[in-house]
């Protein structure tokens, strides 16, 4: 019986996969050059692209749920709902957390990194979106400024780049010194996947033997502004372990009760 | 003179970069072995032009790796 539903995910995993690339380049040559007939703003085109994409990945969850790869449930997500000029961060168990986290999210906007910029399937969306690119780290904040003031909600993995499965979580320092320089506040969201699957260097073809469950917990809203403080690199150290002392707590909670 | 601005740079980095002093030497790479990132070099060039006067060009400071380099880049300027 595993065996066969196995088999079944592996070809659905494929299928969904395949789809996610195919809809991103016809969502990028058919869909949202339409918005440069319709918003004749820049920014208000490059939302409402940004509102597409929420959407496409809403729809694109709802298919791997379907088809049985993956499940996803959400605790006190209303928090979310209302959400404006929030540094949203979470840790990054998986390789599809930002798909979930953005499907998630309407007025989401977040950093990408230099490859998807140039990966065929997906930089004709990035390139209409507005959405951030992290070649730039001067420029960058005052970019992440620009767009946290605007009302959108940036989506940052402290952590960089997945977690290495079995190892403790270690922050880098660039969604502190996002919050410090620009006073918006943390949005944590704690994400949690089992079976673990989809991890760093975790192959698509590998299936693991159950549907895959991620759980998202969004928990309250962190304030920054004691933080606020002359020396502006000591804080963001503090800060940076604070949140990362925080999230290892709140997951080692949460792991006891998943 | 060389000293006097390796002792300001030592002072800046255990002062705003919570390193500690026995770590830094003229050899020590600023980002594998001190774990700067490119925010915190910013960081370093502005403190260090407010600190000394002496203005390194972003270029320059690009190609830099070690506690050495930025003296002797901080010397450089001082020269020029």
């Amino acid at each position: 019986m595993v065996q066969i539903s196995k088999v079944w995910r592996f070809f659905a995993t494929a299928f969904c996969f395949s789809v996610f690339g195919i809809c991103g380049i016809l969502m990028a040559l058919l869909w949202l050059p339409l918005y440069r007939i319709k918003y004749q703003d820049e920014e208000t085109r490059k939302k409402a692209c940004r509102y597409a994409v929420h959407l496409a990945f809403k729809y694109f969850i709802w298919l791997m749920y379907c088809v049985g790869v993956t499940k996803v449930t959400t605790n006190h997500i209303d928090k979310l709902s209302n959400l404006k000029g929030k540094i949203v961060i979470a840790n990054h168990p998986s390789l599809i957390d930002v798909v979930v986290l953005i499907s998630l999210i309407p007025n989401a906007n977040c950093v990408v990194k230099q490859s998807l910029w140039k990966n065929i399937f997906t930089r004709g969306i990035l390139r209409n979106t507005g959405y951030l690119n992290n070649a730039e780290p001067q420029d960058l904040i005052a970019d992440c400024g620009d767009s946290l003031r605007q009302g959108s909600n940036l989506i940052i993995f402290p952590e960089g780049t997945r977690t290495k499965p079995g190892s403790p979580l270690s922050f880098q320092r660039g969604a502190a010194n996002l919050a410090l320089r620009t006073g918006a506040n943390f949005q944590r969201v704690l994400i949690q996947v089992s079976p673990p699957a989809l991890t760093k260097g975790w192959p698509w073809y590998k299936i693991p033997p159950r549907q895959i469950h991620l759980e998202l917990t969004v928990l309250e809203e962190f304030d920054v502004s004691p933080y606020l403080q002359d020396n502006i690199s000591l804080s963001v150290r503090k800060l940076t372990r604070d949140i990362q002392k925080e999230f290892t707590n709140e997951l080692a909670r949460f792991d006891s009760a998943f | 003179m060389k000293n006097q601005l390796y002792q300001q740079l030592k002072e800046l980095l255990v002062n705003y970069f919570e390193l500690p002093e026995n770590m830094i030497t003229q050899e020590t790479d600023l980002y594998e072995e001190l774990e700067l990132d490119s925010i915190d070099a910013i960081d370093l060039l502005v403190k260090l032009r407010e600190l000394t006067d002496l203005d390194i060009e972003p270029e320059a400071f690009k190609k830099i790796r070690t506690v050495g380099d930025v003296v002797h880049e901080l010397q450089q300027v001082q020269g020029a």
